[in-house]
């Protein structure tokens, strides 16, 4: 393997029993990008995740963060430090405030990270000494990626930072991530959520029940798997789009479907139906839903359940 | 200097923690404060007869004189008194708290105008003065009725060094090691848990913290919280029952292995239970037998020889007797070896738990 990737991991398997969790996954996270775990919960995501943390053993397989292996237990403290982590379902101390929480961890790691500055950075100023348990699911979320960023870390783990936020907050927390890409960070983002991953992600590993289904830019996979891009059209008659050599499909709402692949032929048929009156026409992309739907045959639900 | 630091910070966020929650604050310290005072007040309730052991030597033809039976008859009809008669003093006198001894030929001597009766007590005992004044008023009466002699009854005292205690002379140190013993217990187990469904503790496992820091900082707050319970506890005690509570090194010494003994044996079972709702039960299993069995409530010789056995084999007995020996006797070397045995079953049951706790096994 490799040392100039943040994570190398080749062939992993992790097994409880006779369940397999993770089976045979292979992949490397480039320094400086956002790299995406893609995949309905129960997938494997949060398995692979805490195996590259050291929190678990994997069954098979390797696993070097900045080069070290994660087996060499010795060595696990110099990846813990060098790695700031939010893990799924994050929570902090209830009855420190948001400033005592974050020097908790500050003296961990002996880090000299102001604490004022990151607090400022994740917009929790004016909450600075608010007690953890009263702030809201949003700001304790940005108060996990503040504490994830305590040690000034190289590679940053986000599993599943936007779950159970509402709209608004799920964006500034975007946002955030953003800006942390601006800054240098690897980052390692687990996620159920399709807009998420293509929105912030560089590259994305879509994953089910512990298998790889596709690996590659959000771009990529829809130009490979998306699908065809559509017309749509509503209110339409299906006589007009007879007299029409381009294909079509009627869906169950009455909706004409019709695919097209360049802009040449997009404008074509615009200026057929443009002019009609009471004609609705929209035009949709492809986007990581209809990836994973082409490749599973499924969706996945907002709350992370696939069906 | 940084492992220092680390655990300064573990110990400080539970201490920030324990002030702010009134939830911990009432079990650890308004808790075993009520527990005294309910118990204490129901034993102010009880019969307040104090035992008098008498030895009437006075015999004649096997039967005891009449003089001697007057004075045992005087004594008894102030109804201060439990009387129990004995046969003869025997090593184990220093049990008794107090003793009046009829010599031989007390009547005899009565009517010589030269007689006297002895009283054997501790002088330092809260209920002396109260024992010498009835003592005192029945000779007075005795003389009074007494032609012969200006003073023909004297009373003679003699000091003994007595161990016995009133019930809650004997209770507080108890309630002192109840209160190591459950903050340890419940809280390391509820912390454990709490963290542990919360996420907290895999958050920490993915950070630098080791852990012999994490454990380390939690017996420092729990070695704190002790002796704060401690003070208040003995301070509650000595205001409302009046009783003389001695601190010593040793004292602090036996609150810091109960510090270590009791979050240690948490620790233990928070390998075990993994869900909060299992805690309660989980702690209950294992501190019930040892707030009946451990000499809180009850000293360990009135209990069933088989009982005595299982007691001996819990950290509270030695914790509890250690506290007892220090605090209400003075007697360091006593309690030196009940605080051998705590550090001992303290350093024990923490290595134990450094070796099972797992941070990854989450």
């Amino acid at each position: 393997m490799t040392n100039n990737f943040a994570i190398c991991v080749k062939s992993l398997i992790k097994q409880y029993g006779k369940f397999t969790a993770v089976n045979n996954i292979s992949f490397k996270v480039k320094s400086g990008e956002i790299f995406a775990l893609l995949g309905p919960n129960g997938a494997g995501k949060t398995t692979i995740v805490e195996i590259i943390e050291c929190l678990r053993k994997p069954t098979k397989g390797e696993v070097e963060v900045f080069g070290i292996n994660i087996r060499d237990l010795k060595k696990q403290i110099n990846i813990k430090r060098k790695i700031g982590v939010m893990p799924q379902n994050f929570n902090a101390f209830d009855w420190l405030t948001v400033k005592e929480n974050l020097e908790y961890f500050r003296n961990i790691y002996s880090s000299k990270k102001s604490v004022i500055e990151l607090i400022k950075d994740v917009g929790l100023d004016g909450k600075t000494d608010a007690l953890y348990k009263t702030l809201s699911g949003g700001m304790k979320q940005r108060l996990g990626i503040a504490i994830s960023l305590i040690n000034e870390p190289e590679l940053l783990f986000l599993d599943e930072p936007t779950a159970g936020l509402d709209p608004q907050a799920r964006r500034d927390a975007w946002n955030l991530i953003r800006k942390l890409k601006g800054q240098g960070k690897t980052i390692l983002l687990t996620t159920h959520y399709m807009e998420e991953a293509q929105e912030l992600s560089d590259r994305i590993l879509i994953i089910i029940d512990g298998k790889i289904v596709a690996d590659g830019s959000p771009n990529k996979l829809i130009e490979e798997f998306g699908g065809k891009k559509l017309i749509i059209l509503r209110n339409c008659k299906e006589s007009l789009l007879k007299n029409h050599s381009f294909e079509y499909e009627i869906d169950v709402e009455g909706e004409a479907h019709i695919p097209f692949d360049s802009n040449e032929h997009l404008f074509k048929i615009l200026d057929i139906f443009t002019d009609i009156p009471d004609i609705e026409i929209e035009i949709k992309k492809p986007d990581l839903n209809e990836v994973f739907l082409n490749l599973t045959g499924k969706q996945i639900t907002a709350e992370g359940l696939v069906k | 200097m940084k492992t220092a630091l680390i655990i300064f910070t573990v110990f400080r966020g539970h201490l920030k923690a324990w002030k702010r929650n009134k939830t911990t604050l009432f079990w650890t310290l308004a808790f075993p404060l009520l527990l005294m005072l309910l118990f204490g007040g129901i034993f102010a309730l009880q019969s307040d007869k104090m035992d008098l052991y008498i030895e009437n030597q006075d015999i004649v033809n096997s039967q005891p004189s009449l003089a001697s039976l007057q004075i045992i008859e005087l004594i008894n009809i102030t109804d201060a008194f439990n009387i129990i008669e004995i046969n003869e003093i025997e090593d184990s006198s220093k049990q008794r708290i107090r003793t009046i001894i009829i010599p031989k030929n007390f009547e005899q001597d009565l009517d010589n105008g030269n007689s006297s009766i002895i009283l054997i007590m501790d002088e330092s005992h809260q209920s002396f003065s109260r024992t010498i004044s009835l003592v005192k008023g029945i000779i007075n009466e005795i003389n009074l009725n007494q032609q012969n002699s200006e003073r023909p009854l004297t009373l003679m005292q003699k000091q003994i060094i007595s161990s016995d205690l009133s019930r809650i002379e004997y209770f507080v140190p108890g309630v002192i090691g109840i209160a190591i013993m459950s903050t340890g217990i419940f809280g390391t187990i509820g912390t454990n848990t709490k963290y542990r469904k919360n996420g907290v503790i895999k958050k920490l496992a993915t950070t630098p913290l080791s852990k012999f820091e994490w454990i380390i900082g939690l017996v420092l707050y729990h070695a704190v919280i002790g002796i704060v319970s401690a003070i208040v506890i003995s301070i509650v005690a000595i205001i409302v029952f009046g009783i003389k509570l001695m601190w010593s090194p040793i004292v602090i010494v036996l609150l810091i292995a109960g510090a270590l003994t009791f979050p240690g044996i948490g620790m233990i079972i928070s390998t075990v239970v993994r869900e909060e709702e299992e805690a309660d039960a989980a702690g209950n299993i294992v501190t019930f037998p040892m707030l009946f069995l451990s000499g809180t409530f009850f000293q360990l010789e009135t209990m069933p020889s088989s009982m005595q056995i299982i007691a001996r084999a819990l950290p509270l007995t030695y914790l509890n007797n250690g506290l007892r020996e220090t605090m209400i006797f003075g007697n360091s070397q006593a309690a030196l070896l009940n605080c051998g045995i705590v550090v001992i079953i303290g350093i024990l049951s923490i290595a134990i738990a450094m070796k099972i706790t797992k941070w990854t096994d989450l």
